[in-house]
């Protein structure tokens, strides 16, 4: 009787543990909710202050995008949209495509918000990525020292170092882009 | 054939058999949304609650006497849970709080600058938002996918 009971208040423990990191996930799901939505408030300006067309390509594109950033981020699982956007950004158009998107790109304003929604989408794999990506190459380490095949989890950690990476360099086209404008 | 129609369905009781049919779609429901946890402690109850059942009256008093003897026997244990979890949530609140007021401060400011701009006010004509379903989309237009027509 007393182990059950040992058990119970055990699993009562864990449960209220449970409700917490739920809760923690739940609010890093809002905040970068409520960073998309300022990129997106930040556009709309511009078009409210007369600076940009409701019709221009920039605007149409952008908050399309940024929509879909947003549904995402509310209806996919915190784990899963880091590996949804992970894949995407190393995809092999994606150099060809920053370079063309960023010589079209010829407004100051525009880029920076750009800029900021290609921060957003770091933070966002980041931040569920770190402890993942520290125990990748730990793992890839030991998996080289005895010549083994990196485990999947390892292998899905090490994808989202190279799509940080990859944003980072994506982001230094676009920087270099608002320097010139 | 109109009579037929009007004719009202029997009424089904709920018996042990639906209470059954739902209490398992509840579980299954908890195992595919990832809810492992919450159906174990579930699990957990139900046997607990089933051993408390089937005791005497007079031998339910030495369970609740060993339940407070397991938390005695551990008193620091639970002390510190209990100040952790508590210090947890409240830096869950004040995270949430923060959140919260970034944006309301966010908006209040975009409501200061849309008061002042007068005239010079453009509309914006179609409304777009986030709601409902969505095409995937992301910053960088595909070139095969005609998108790329709109950037010239």
């Amino acid at each position: 009787m007393t182990s059950i009971i040992s058990l119970l208040i055990a699993t009562l423990v864990l449960y209220i543990l449970f409700l917490q990191i739920r809760e923690s996930n739940e609010l890093t799901r809002t905040k970068f909710r409520f960073r998309y939505f300022a990129l997106r408030d930040e556009l709309a300006m511009l078009v409210a202050q007369g600076k940009l067309k409701e019709d221009s390509w920039e605007y149409r594109h952008i908050i399309e995008t940024l929509n879909f950033h947003i549904s995402a981020v509310e209806h996919i699982s915190i784990f899963r949209i880091a590996d949804v956007l992970a894949d995407y950004h190393l995809s092999s158009k994606e150099d060809v495509q920053v370079k063309s998107f960023s010589k079209k790109l010829d407004r100051d304003d525009v880029a920076k918000i750009v800029f900021g929604y290609m921060e957003a989408t770091y933070d966002l794999i980041k931040r569920n990525s770190r402890v993942q990506i520290a125990l990748a190459r730990v793992i890839g380490e030991v998996a080289r020292e005895v010549d083994i095949q990196e485990s999947r989890a390892a292998r899905i950690a090490t994808t989202r170092n190279r799509a940080l990476s990859t944003i980072r360099s994506h982001q230094s086209v676009v920087e270099s882009r608002l320097s010139v404008a | 054939m109109n009579s037929s129609k009007s004719q009202k369905k029997p009424v089904v009781g709920y018996g042990g058999w639906e209470f059954a049919r739902d209490f398992s779609a509840g579980i299954f429901g908890l195992l595919n949304t990832g809810r492992i946890f919450p159906a174990f402690g579930l699990l957990l109850l139900v046997i607990f609650g089933l051993i408390v059942w089937r005791l005497p009256d007079t031998d339910l008093a030495f369970v609740i006497g060993d339940f407070f003897d397991v938390l005695r026997s551990s008193t620091a244990l639970a002390f510190g849970l209990f100040a952790s979890s508590n210090v947890v949530w409240l830096v869950l609140f004040r995270k949430q709080k923060r959140i919260y007021e970034n944006e309301i401060n966010r908006l209040s400011d975009i409501r200061r600058d849309l008061f002042h701009l007068g005239n010079d006010q453009v509309l914006i004509e179609k409304h777009r938002t986030s709601n409902g379903s969505h095409v995937e989309s992301y910053i960088l237009p595909d070139s095969n996918d005609g998108k790329s027509k709109d950037m010239k």
